[in-house]
C-alpha cells in the first residue's frame, strides 16, 4: 500500500492503518530498535510504542516521508529506553557507535542550549549534503540507524574493512568540517 | 558534551537522509567503483587547497585577456607543477578562446580503472550555488541516475561570476572499456537546466609495476612485527603499495564475533595502524630522471590478499609520468627501482 493511503487510514482512524504500517515498515522499525536495544522484549515494546506514537500524532501530523517519521519515533523511544536500562541490559555494539561519534566532536564541546544543538544539527545536515551517496548511506546507517559495520557491508554488497575505513575517513571529514564552520574550538 | 547528546544531534538530521538510507539503492551509486567516490573527494580537497593557494598568491594574472577555459587549464597546470603533456595519463583539450555557455571539456586523466574529467559549466547562477554546494549534476551513457559533480575547488576559486562558469570534476569507472572508446556524459544544473551531453574518449592509462632494489623493512607500531615494502604499482595519479605483514588478518579480517572489549581494542589499533601507514607514505618521495621529486598524501583504502596489503596512495599532485621515476626515498635512504 502506498504511504499516502496508509496516512489516509490514520486520518480515518481505521485500525487497519497500524496493520498496514507494520506490514510495510515493521521490519525497519524493529531493526532500528534492535540496533539500540539488546533484548527482544524491549524491541517489541518499543515497536508497539512506536505504532501508538504514530496513532497519536497522525493526525494532525501529515509526514512527507512516512518511513523517516516512524523510524525517527522508534529511534527516539529506543534511545530513551536505552538510557533507562541498567548496564546489564546495555548493548555493547551500540556503545561502540556512540564512542565512534564522540571522535567527531570532543567531549570538551558544550552544547548548553537547544539553539546550539540545532546549529550543530544544521551543520551535520550541510555536511551530509557534501558526501557522495555511498558515504552518506554508510554514515547514516551507522550513526542514525546504528547498524553494525558488517550489516552495512552486507547491504551494499561491500567489504567490512573498507566500510570501517570509509567511516573513519568520514568522521575525520566531519570533524574538520565542523571545525571550519567554527563550531569546534 | 555527552555521547548521548551527540546521538541526539545526529538524530535531528533531515528526513530525506533517513529515507534515502532506509534502503540501499545501487542505481544511486556512481558507476565508478566504490573507491573512486572516495578518491574524488580527496582530490576535491587537494583542488580546494591548490586553488586557494592560487588565489592567495595572486596567480590570477591569467585572468587578464584570457578566457575562462584557458585560465582554468593554466591554473591547474600551475597548481600541480605540471606542464601540459608532462604526464601521459593527463590529457588537456583545445578550448575556445572566448567564454562559452554549455559544457566545455578542459582535461582528463585516466587512472587505470577510472577516469576523471574536468569541465567548465555555464551558466550557473549565484542562485544555483545558493541551493546546494554542488549544483552541477551528471549522468553517464544516458543513465537515469544523476550524480552531483564535485566542484573543483571552493566556490571562490571554482566559480567565475562574470561568465557564470563553474569548474567541476566528474569521475567514472573505465573497467571493460578500451582507450579510444567513447562515453557520453549528460549535464544539468540543479536538475532543472539541461546543458546537453559531452562525448568523452577513454584516454590511455599510464601504469608501471616497480620492484625495489632491496625491500624496505618497517616495524608495525601495534604488534612490533616487520612490515616489508616489496614494491608498488605506479599509476598516473596514484600509487598502489605492496606491503607484506603477518598482521593483515588482524587489521582487515572479519572480527564481528569480537567481544565489546576486543572490538574496541581492535578499533583503536586499526586507527593507530592507519595513521602510521599515512605517516610512512608522507615520509616517502619519488625521484624523477630530471632531478625533481614528488611526495605522497595519505592513503584511501587497501586491498588485501593473504599477507599482502596494498594501500592506494595519492600523489601530492594531479599526475606524474610513471616512466620517469628512477628511485624512492624514505627515511634518508634512496632505493633504486626497476
Amino acid at each position: 500500500m502506498e504511504d499516502r493511503q496508509i496516512i489516509n487510514l490514520f486520518y480515518e482512524r481505521s485500525e487497519q492503518a497500524i496493520e498496514e504500517l507494520d506490514r510495510k515498515y515493521g521490519a525497519a522499525v524493529r531493526n532500528t530498535a534492535a540496533n539500540i536495544l539488546r533484548r527482544t522484549q524491549d524491541v517489541e515494546e518499543c515497536t508497539n510504542d512506536t505504532w501508538l506514537g504514530v496513532w497519536n500524532t497522525i493526525p494532525p501530523q501529515n509526514p512527507n516521508s512516512l518511513i523517516s517519521y516512524v523510524c525517527r519515533i522508534a529511534r527516539n523511544l529506543a534511545s530513551v529506553k536505552y538510557r533507562s536500562n541498567t548496564a546489564r541490559k546495555r548493548n555493547g555494539q551500540f556503545d561502540l557507535v556512540l564512542d565512534e561519534l564522540a571522535e567527531c566532536i570532543p567531549s570538551s564541546v558544550n552544547v548548553e542550549s537547544e539553539l546550539e544543538a540545532k546549529e550543530l544539527s544544521a551543520a551535520v545536515n550541510r555536511f551530509l549534503d557534501t558526501l557522495s551517496y555511498e558515504d552518506r548511506f554508510c554514515f547514516v546507517r551507522r550513526y542514525w540507524y546504528a547498524d553494525s559495520v558488517s550489516d552495512i557491508a552486507e547491504q551494499i554488497n561491500g567489504n567490512s574493512r573498507r566500510i570501517s575505513v570509509r567511516l573513519f575517513r568520514t568522521r575525520e571529514r566531519l570533524y574538520r568540517y565542523l571545525k571550519e564552520e567554527g563550531l569546534l574550538e | 558534551m555527552t555521547r548521548e547528546q551527540l546521538w541526539d544531534i545526529i538524530g535531528d538530521i533531515d528526513d530525506r537522509f533517513i529515507a534515502e538510507a532506509a534502503q540501499y539503492d545501487p542505481k544511486q551509486r556512481s558507476r565508478s567503483p566504490e573507491r573512486i567516490g572516495v578518491m574524488s573527494k580527496k582530490r576535491l580537497i587537494t583542488f580546494a587547497l591548490a586553488a586557494a593557494l592560487i588565489l592567495a598568491l595572486g596567480v590570477t594574472a591569467y585572468a587578464v585577456g584570457m578566457g575562462i577555459h584557458r585560465q582554468r587549464q593554466a591554473e591547474m597546470r600551475e597548481s600541480f607543477g605540471m606542464e601540459g603533456g608532462s604526464a601521459p595519463a593527463y590529457e588537456e583539450y583545445d578550448v575556445p578562446e572566448e567564454n562559452t555557455s554549455g559544457v566545455t571539456l578542459l582535461s582528463a586523466i585516466n587512472n587505470g580503472g577510472s577516469q576523471r574529467i574536468i569541465v567548465n559549466v555555464a551558466p550557473v547562477t549565484r542562485d544555483d550555488l545558493a541551493l546546494t554546494q554542488h549544483p552541477v549534476m551528471f549522468s553517464i551513457d544516458g543513465g537515469q541516475t544523476w550524480e552531483q559533480a564535485m566542484t573543483a575547488g571552493d566556490e571562490n576559486s571554482a566559480y567565475d561570476a562574470e561568465s557564470q562558469t563553474l569548474t567541476v570534476s566528474v569521475m567514472f569507472g573505465t573497467d571493460g572499456k578500451q582507450p579510444g572508446e567513447e562515453i557520453t556524459v549528460l549535464f544539468n544544473v540543479n536538475g532543472s537546466l539541461d546543458l546537453g551531453s559531452l562525448a568523452v574518449k577513454i584516454t590511455d592509462p599510464d601504469t608501471r609495476l616497480v620492484q625495489l632494489s632491496e625491500p624496505i623493512v618497517l616495524t608495525n607500531p601495534v604488534t612490533e612485527k616487520p612490515v616489508t615494502l616489496i614494491g608498488m604499482e605506479l599509476r598516473g595519479n596514484q600509487a598502489i603499495w605492496m606491503l607484506e605483514t603477518e598482521d593483515a588478518a588482524y587489521f582487515y579480517g572479519d572480527h564481528s564475533s569480537d567481544s565489546k572489549a576486543d572490538a574496541k581494542l581492535r578499533q583503536d589499533n586499526i586507527v593507530t595502524w592507519i595513521n602510521w601507514l599515512d605517516e610512512q607514505f608522507r615520509a616517502m618521495k619519488l625521484n624523477f630522471t630530471d632531478g625533481s621529486s614528488c611526495s605522497f598524501n595519505g592513503h584511501e583504502f587497501s586491498d588485501v590478499n593473504g599477507n599482502l596489503v596494498s594501500p592506494h596512495v595519492d600523489y601530492d599532485r594531479l599526475a606524474i609520468d610513471v616512466s620517469q621515476v628512477v628511485s624512492i626515498e624514505m627515511n634518508g635512504q634512496t632505493y633504486k627501482i626497476r
